[in-house]
């Protein structure tokens, strides 16, 4: 039986251990990063990144294959009152994508707000959060709008006691207004920019493939959005920008439809899965896929039957796409114009004449197709 | 040869003296014939008025459906608040991360970014409480030209620079008679679409209109430039803006008391017109030279200001923009608790989706919808209590004001648009009017045309 008195000294211990031992731990916060590799090298590149931040550096953190895994920055800025000034000494991390990723301190250092009050631990969650934020209202606001009265000697001091103004107040961390803003003004100004071109200069097939498995939904976004036109569309690629045209996602769709160029509309075999896609997807997805059909150098003739023989299903400006598209190509095969013939019986004027016109611009010699022409003609001048 | 000679001069002579009564004959000039009126008669199947925001979506889907359309618009173009009112960020056409308004009017907004180079927003992402976030930045020149193509494409015989005089209902058909720069016509038509956004044909056609006491504001887009924000020094000169306020040199209620969110925006949206009303030529005269005197009032001012001393107005729409005029009292009026709560309508014709934004003198404070809300518009709320072959889409559909200040917004005309086309084609071809037509027929006939209609 332990007595009572040796219980508190063993509380108090534990207690001080306990506290020696938080503080020299690192203080960080990160979110999820897209490549779960393990870190192996860091590249350091010198750039002008025009803001206040001393440091010109930006780090990329690399596996052992040379992937891309990481960015960081030392953020080293002021923090001053009463003419007593106090270094901020922080690390801002950036996923592959530009996202922003997350932060760190040194051994023993902690952020601070008015008075130099050491942040509590929520207060570290809020800012992580409000970091996280890359819609946050925060980057609305100038600089000038932060305080309710204006500092009268020293810009950009979370130390000097003025009252942060209401309409920004929700946006940062109590007390650490300038802290915040800065911070968050770092995270998505130049150097987030920078990140990106950086991952951008390196980017292969197979690296767009690691993106795309992403947990983050704006890392996908961002990928799809940035392969370049003349980077060869592989079939595993190509397969997955497929999957992801789905109208449970228009954004990520649209985008992918958008990632295949002219040169890569030569397959057939894309143009056929295209086709596929488009009888699966809902009105603004057709709309969009029959325009990618379009900008196909030449048009298979599997597709160009498939079209035709289903014509009678369209309507409206997909009708009037799918004409155009024939009519790009010079489409004249027979089987193909008798079977836009048939329109030429619609009641829908707009669409017999749209249908009349083409069959009229093709100078079809197809005895089916100038018989029904003559019929229309006939018909329009009993009108 | 000497008569010759005498009758050549008495030529000359006579010429010359007709010439110094009538100095331009001598120059080969012609005179035209006197002004006068150009009367006509015209049919058609489908009269649409007003080619704003809904009224381009109606003709076209009419068009598009094989009906003979005409489209009536007082203005120089199409486009209304979008292109005309500069108010060039339409939505909002997706809800909780699913397209709830597409169809023709989707078609229009994403041919114009496309167009222009530009990159839709990521739907994807939830705006939170920046709705803003989902609407689409439009450029409004090319909307203005890809809708009146897509008119013409589809048929419409597009008319400008007229309005309606008068509408009556005779054998099934109404007989508009409008007027134009030199014309008087009379179109008779089997089915008429209101797309004023003032029900203002409705009022003609004598069916009865709802207007609140105070209606909201309309505002004058115009851009800023010539100073840095960043730069100024906000305490004084909210200072100065105070001190000009009790002077009465500005009105506090045209740009909501805030001077610094005018100077942040550079004027988007944030300038207000109180009672801004554009149903008569002489109410929107007012609302133009309201929005247009605060606006010069305000730049004097602001070029007292140090910083401020080079401000300059970059661009300015030739039109206050309106919010609010009248809504006709439908068959069925949508009311808020409608709208928030998104009820059920049997004869559901379209999804509208906005948060609940009524501006005031003090400005706007959005409701946002709770989670997972996809109001509902039914039919019946774009048809007249007593009307035959006569609908409305646009702002001035049947709604209390507070449903109103979410419905009125662009993406929800624009569905409201096609499915009034839609409504009026069927009709049309049926010999009937839009009310008795099977709702079955008409949101499939919607979906045809790409529209989404809500499940039921």
């Amino acid at each position: 039986m332990v007595k009572k008195e040796t219980f508190y000294i063993i509380l108090l211990l534990i207690g001080v251990l306990l506290s020696a031992f938080k503080g020299d731990q690192k203080i960080q916060y990160f979110q999820s990063s897209t490549i779960s590799l393990e870190p192996d090298n860091t590249k350091a590149f010198s750039i002008n990144f025009k803001d206040s931040i001393p440091s010109d550096t930006l780090f990329q953190i690399r596996s052992q294959e040379g992937i891309p895994i990481s960015y960081y920055r030392k953020v080293n800025t002021g923090i001053c009152f009463d003419n007593q000034c106090r270094l901020l000494d922080i690390k801002l991390f950036w996923n592959i994508t530009g996202r922003y990723l997350g932060f760190e301190l040194p051994e023993k250092e902690f952020l601070s707000k008015a008075e130099h009050e050491p942040f509590e631990e929520k207060e570290y969650e809020r800012l992580h959060e409000i970091l996280a934020h890359s819609e946050s209202p925060l980057g609305k606001f100038a600089y000038n709008q932060l305080m309710v009265a204006t500092v009268p000697n020293f810009a950009g001091v979370d130390a000097v006691s003025s009252a942060t103004s209401p309409d920004v107040l929700q946006h940062v961390v109590e007390g650490a207004v300038y802290t915040t803003y800065m911070l968050w003004h770092t995270v998505y100004g130049n150097t987030q920019d920078e990140v990106k071109q950086l991952t951008l200069s390196l980017l292969t097939p197979e690296l767009v493939l690691q993106i795309l498995e992403s947990p983050d939904p704006s890392d996908r976004m961002w990928v799809v959005n940035e392969i370049p036109e003349e980077m060869e569309i592989i079939n595993e690629l190509r397969d997955k920008l497929l999957q992801l045209i789905d109208q449970d996602n228009y954004s990520l769709a649209e985008r992918s439809i958008n990632a295949f160029h002219s040169i890569d509309l030569t397959s057939e075999p894309l143009q056929l899965l295209l086709l596929e896609k488009f009888y699966q997807s809902d009105y603004s997805l057709q709309k969009l896929i029959i325009n990618k059909l379009n900008e196909a150098p030449e048009l298979s003739c599997e597709v160009t039957l498939n079209l035709a023989f289903n014509i009678e299903n369209f309507s409206g400006d997909i009708l009037s796409r799918i004409l155009d598209i024939f009519q790009k190509h010079n489409v004249s095969d027979s089987k193909v114009l008798q079977k836009v013939a048939v329109l030429l019986d619609r009641e829908n004027v707009y669409v017999s004449k749209k249908v009349y016109n083409f069959l009229k611009h093709t100078r079809s010699h197809d005895k089916v197709v100038e018989q029904e022409l003559l019929m229309y003609e006939k018909k329009r001048a009993t009108q | 040869m000497i008569k010759l000679e005498r009758r050549a001069m008495l030529k000359t002579m006579g010429l010359a003296s007709l010439g110094l009564m009538t100095p331009n004959i001598l120059k080969g000039e012609e005179y035209s014939e006197q002004y006068k009126l150009h009367k006509k008669q015209i049919k058609t199947d489908i009269l649409v008025i007003g080619g704003g925001t809904a009224g381009v979506i109606a003709a076209i889907q009419a068009g598009r459906a094989g009906r003979k359309v005409i489209l009536i618009e007082n203005g120089s173009q199409l486009g209304g608040t979008t292109t005309t009112g500069g108010v060039n960020f339409p939505g909002i056409y997706f809800a909780w991360g699913k397209q709830i308004i597409g169809g023709i009017g989707w078609e229009l907004v994403q041919e114009t970014v496309a167009l222009n180079d530009g990159t839709l927003p990521d739907f994807s992402v939830p705006h939170g409480k920046q709705h803003w976030h989902h609407q689409v930045p439009v450029n409004k020149a090319l909307y203005v030209m890809l809708a009146e193509e897509k008119c013409i494409d589809a048929g419409v015989n597009i008319r400008f620079y007229e309005t309606p005089v008068q509408a009556d209902f005779k054998n099934n058909n109404w007989i508009v008679k409008t007027m134009g720069k030199g014309t008087s016509t009379e179109i008779i038509c089997n089915q008429l679409i209101d797309c004023t956004g003032n029900a203002y044909v409705a009022s003609i056609a004598g069916f009865d209109l709802l207007r609140e006491a105070e209606v909201q504001p309309g505002t004058l887009m115009f851009e800023l430039g010539g100073y840095d924000f960043e730069t100024l020094d906000l305490k004084m000169i909210q200072n100065r803006y105070q001190q000009a306020l009790e002077n009465g040199e500005l009105d506090k209620a045209e740009f909501r008391g805030d001077i610094v969110g005018l100077l942040r925006s550079k004027g988007d949206n944030i300038q207000h017109i109180a009672g801004a009303d554009s149903t008569t030529s002489e109410t929107h005269t007012v609302a133009n030279i309201k929005g247009r005197t605060s606006l010069l009032n305000y730049l004097r001012f602001l070029r007292t200001l140090p910083g401020c001393e080079n401000t300059k107005v970059i661009d300015m729409q030739t039109e206050t923009a309106i919010r609010e005029t009248y809504r006709i009292d439908g068959l069925y009026k949508i009311t808020h608790e409608d709208y928030i709560t998104a009820k059920k309508f049997d004869d559901g014709i379209a999804y509208s989706y906005y948060p609940i934004d009524l501006h005031d003198e003090h400005g706007v404070v959005p409701h946002q919808l709770e989670e997972g809300t996809i109001p509902m518009i039914p039919l019946r709320a774009l048809i007249p209590k007593k009307s035959r072959n006569f609908l409305v889409a646009g702002r001035s559909l049947s709604s209390d004001r507070l449903a109103n200040s979410a419905l009125r917004v662009q993406a929800s005309c624009m569905a409201m648009g096609q499915a009034a086309g839609a409504a009026a084609v069927l009709a049309s071809i049926n010999k009937k009017t839009p009310l008795e037509i099977p709702i079955g027929d008409l949101t499939r006939m919607i979906e045809e045309y790409g529209g989404i209609v809500p499940r039921q």
